[in-house]
């Protein structure tokens, strides 16, 4: 690139400082509220300046039903995240392997189904689950998650296991060793980061998944997100602990993100991106 | 101990191309054969099929007599080395060379004694536990071998094993290897484009150019009695000359030239008369001399022993440039014109590229 | 197998027949959890299944989507969820080319930023929403108290039908645009070097360079962008729900929402299934031409933050 002239430094420098701005004040408007007293909260002009209290935090983590559904999120996306995880890594173990058209097909399938509106497959699970009694249970919602996941980290993985030369898979075969030893002795521990970048996508796609878990979740399995709705019902009088509880649900997932934030790209677009 | 034999062996893809067509070659228990040609010749392909990573379209491959086509690698006794040496980055050097073995659920204590062993052989012992990224190209290169030898495996593919060392370490591990496969003496197939290394280690080299052997024998015979034009022009630095000649009389003429051909080869000519054909002259075989056609010299590369002079023979029809070797004490400066004449080492080939002249 | 047949098998049959069982597993169970409900969903836009009536559901062929061209509440579902997909797509793909450029630049001390950049990305829809909702309310946002500051009398924004649509086009802005700039940035990062080099002996100047360069060689992204966020325009559905549940009297109502709203308040299953499927049917044809030529190039990447 050129030398740029002053005066386009300090446009650049500019934009830059104002978008850090819009992304940061609403973000830190939130943090603030959740640390607001009631009259704080609410008078006008604003208070920048206030005294912090912690009641809407500590009154969030004696709820009973707060409580569980942190407890619901962590199992449901833990759980969601290891089954595809079961599933997609052996997958993407293939894909990376076949050749031909099957290959090509498959790889399709996976990347279109998940680009399917989630709730075009809400109705049905709706209809469905109500029928066989899946209605408010974990395994429905982790089954549902599965949809997700599973081509998203096949579709993460396919990348950075083609960067694993043939060569070693083929080396692992002259030496005798089967498929399988070969995808754990070999490619496994060489994939560690993005199997561990993957699973944390996944767990963030998951850990704030709001569509399926408000419907198909209902009295039982309440997840964090559901829950945070919950609170305004009683709007007016909650919005410290909605506040609060969004903190708790926010800050996971950017310090997660924050981990991952290269393999974002791949994760979010299915990895159809062409430069 | 094995020697490997290929019958009628042939490769086609699945888009038709056809990679090798119907190749006999048979290895012998404990030779060292090189496979040499230009890329795309199905040098690599070949070793690949006789490794069991590709599939044999057509033919029979046998490993110490076994039919073996239809075998996983690990079931045909054999070991290979690749290009890029496919060492697992994740694994020490012990763990690399211990890798075959473990996998064939060999105790620990023997694992360790026989990778001690070729560690020692390859002296390697002192990076043992380093990882390959914390290893110099050389290194590597012997960690992949040690991981080749420590099955004693009756058969050794080497994939160009030494394209990835500088010149210096090439010369060195060149001669290494051959120490090595003589001192093991596992029968061995090495590929390489570099006809260097296919003159200076194979006990035979086989030929092969666009799927298709062209010729089998020692580097000797190789460089001697070329069965054709391809194969005289791809051994020998610098290349072989080739001049396209008719015969006349007791003498070749070449556009408006008279060339003198040496007594002994006076005859030949004479069977040839009015033919149009083919001269291959190394560069090693024209000499300077006082008579003869003159020719001007176009470029002067000083190696130090020797000299090689690239002249240029006009005629009506265009320029033919001949390269010739000569003595590094000889003084010649581009631009001057000297005069050459041909010695008993001729070739000659038909139009179709085919030897026709005598053996020597 | 005879012989002679294993003896001419294509290779990459044989390897695709060793590595298909680790494949199955999940094409299996991907193809039982989209296709079946897939096809349930198809069934049952063909019903009149409901739950609030007395009547069982009745098979009633193609009336549920004869009926919704009939129905001025999809029709304006239709529109709006055009003006939220379309909305923000130029704010997105201005604001996310300039971001990229600054992220591109390299400019000292702003390291940091790039990381503060993509933080929407990783934000619970549903926090979105409900920060820009907060945002948004009268007196707890502060939003209008700061306008007031300047001169202008700020509107009631969620309780205002226009202001509404502009509510959450803001928030979409915001919570997307970080996406279209990684996505720029990633693609600018693959452009060679030389380019720029060679302009620059041309005597092009930066905004030159940028201007008859870069632009022009984001094509591509560009239109990958655009599909996806076509396609993903109906993620902002928690979005809407927290922010103004598609008030005020329906003006934020997306087709996907009303497919919602019928589906799970009115009950009206059958009808609901047809909503989204014709909405699906819409988009696809919209998308078909330009997913055939992302599919065609499936090409998964990286991008280096």
């Amino acid at each position: 690139m050129n030398p740029r002239s002053k005066g386009i430094v300090v446009a650049l420098y500019g934009f830059a400082i104002f978008w850090g701005g819009v992304i940061l004040v609403p973000f830190f408007w939130l943090a603030a509220l959740s640390v607001k007293t009631r009259i704080d909260a609410f008078s006008v002009p604003p208070k920048l300046f206030f005294e912090p209290t912690f009641v809407a935090y500590s009154e969030i983590l004696r709820d009973s039903k707060f409580l569980s559904a942190v407890l619901n999120s962590v199992i449901i996306s833990v759980s969601a995240v290891t089954l595809s995880l079961l599933v997609a890594v052996p997958a993407a173990y293939a894909l990376r392997n076949m050749v031909g058209p099957f290959r090509r097909n498959s790889t399709l399938v996976l990347l279109l189904l998940r680009m399917v509106p989630g709730m075009v497959y809400l109705l049905p699970y709706f209809v469905l689950y109500d029928r066989i009694g899946l209605l408010d249970t974990h395994i429905g919602l982790i089954l549902v998650h599965l949809i997700f996941n599973v081509p998203l980290i096949i579709w993460m993985l396919l990348p950075i296991w083609a960067a694993i030369p043939d060569d070693l898979g083929e080396a692992a075969r002259i030496d005798g060793a089967t498929l399988l030893q070969t995808l754990f002795l070999i490619d496994l521990p060489l994939l560690k980061g993005g199997i561990l970048a993957s699973s944390i996508l996944a767990f963030i796609f998951s850990w704030n998944e709001f569509l399926f878990a408000l419907i198909l979740g209902r009295r039982e399995v309440i997840t964090l997100p559901v829950a945070i709705v919950n609170f305004l019902a009683f709007e007016g009088t909650e919005w410290g602990k909605i506040a609060a509880a969004s903190m708790f649900i926010v800050l996971p997932a950017i310090i997660f993100g924050f981990f991952v934030r290269r393999y974002m790209i791949a994760g979010m677009t299915g990895g159809a991106v062409k430069g | 101990m094995a020697d490997i034999s290929l019958t009628n062996i042939t490769k086609t893809y699945a888009n038709g191309v056809t990679a090798l067509a119907e190749l006999d070659l048979h290895v012998q228990d404990g030779e060292f054969l090189v496979l040499v040609g230009p890329s795309g010749c199905g040098k690599s392909t070949l070793l690949r099929m006789i490794a069991g990573l590709e599939e044999i379209s057509g033919g029979e491959l046998k490993i110490g007599g076994r039919l073996v086509n239809q075998l996983e690698p690990k079931e045909r006794d054999i070991a290979m080395v690749f290009q890029s040496y496919a060492l697992y980055p994740h694994m020490t050097v012990a763990e690399n060379i211990g890798f075959p073995l473990r996998l064939a659920k060999m105790p620990a204590v023997e694992i360790e004694r026989r990778v001690a062993d070729v560690a020692q052989l390859l002296e390697l012992t002192p990076y043992i536990d380093r990882r390959p990224a914390n290893l110099s190209g050389g290194q590597r290169q012997r960690v992949a071998m040690g991981r080749a030898i420590v099955r004693k495996p009756s058969v050794y593919l080497l994939d160009e094993p030494l394209s990835n060392l500088d010149a210096k370490l090439r010369d060195q591990t060149r001669s290494q290897m051959v120490d090595l496969q003589a001192r093991l003496g596992v029968t061995t197939v090495y590929v390489t484009h570099d006809q260097v290394e296919a003159m200076t280690m194979g006990h035979r080299v086989a030929v092969l150019k666009d799927g298709v052997l062209q010729q089998c024998s020692t580097p000797r015979e190789l460089y001697r009695n070329p069965v054709n034009k391809f194969v005289a022009g791809f051994i020998g630095m610098p290349s072989m000359n080739f001049i396209k000649v008719t015969a006349s009389g007791e003498m070749v003429n070449m556009g408006p030239h008279r060339l003198d051909v040496p007594p002994a080869l006076q005859n030949e000519i004479v069977r040839l008369e009015g033919r149009t054909f083919t001269l291959g002259i190394r560069p090693e075989h024209l000499e300077l001399s006082e008579a003869g056609v003159p020719l001007e010299v176009t470029g002067v590369e000083h190696l130090g022993a020797e000299t090689i002079l690239r002249l240029v023979l006009g005629d009506s029809e265009g320029a033919t440039q001949i390269v010739v070797r000569v003595d590094g004490d000889k003084r010649i400066e581009r631009g001057e014109t000297v005069r050459i004449k041909l010695t008993e080492k001729l070739h000659f080939f038909a139009a179709d590229g085919v030897r026709i002249g005598p053996a020597f | 197998m005879s012989p002679s047949q294993a003896l001419y098998e294509p290779y990459w049959k044989r390897r695709n027949r060793s590595f298909r069982p680790f494949l199955l597993p999940a094409l299996a169970l991907i193809l039982v959890l989209t296709v079946i409900p897939l096809l349930i969903s198809l069934a049952i836009s063909m019903t009149s299944l409901s739950y609030v009536s007395v009547r069982g559901p009745r098979f009633i062929w193609f009336d549920n989507y004869i009926n919704l061209f009939g129905d001025p509440r999809f029709i304006r579902s239709l529109w709006q969820s055009a003006v939220l997909i379309f909305g923000p797509l130029p704010f997105q793909l201005l604001f996310g080319f300039l971001l990229a450029v600054v992220m591109n630049e390299r400019l000292r001390g702003l390291g940091w930023l790039r990381v503060i950049f993509i933080v929407p990305m990783f934000f619970p829809p549903i926090v979105m929403g409900l920060m820009w909702k907060v945002l948004f309310t009268p007196q707890l946002g502060g939003i209008n108290y700061y306008l007031s500051l300047l001169g202008i009398s700020g509107p009631t924004w969620l309780a205002d039908p226009t202001y509404a649509l502009i509510s959450i086009v803001i928030a979409t802005v915001w919570g997307w645009t970080p996406f279209v700039a990684i996505m720029f940035y990633t693609a600018m990062q693959t452009f060679p070097s030389d380019l720029y080099e060679a302009s620059r002996i041309d005597g092009a100047s930066w905004l030159q360079q940028n201007r008859f360069i870069t632009l022009p060689l984001l094509q591509n992204t560009a239109l990958v962008v655009i599909v996806f966020r076509i396609m993903e325009g109906l993620a902002i559905f928690p979005i809407i729900y927290v922010m103004t549940a598609g008030g005020p009297a329906g003006s934020t109502e997306t087709t996907n929402f009303y497919a919602f709203v019928s589906g799970f308040e009115f009950l009206k299953v059958g009808y609901a299934s047809s909503i989204i499927l014709t909405f699906l049917a819409i988009l696809l044809i919209i998308l078909a031409p330009s997913i055939r030529m992302l599919l065609g190039n499936v090409q998964p990447r990286e991008a280096k933050l």
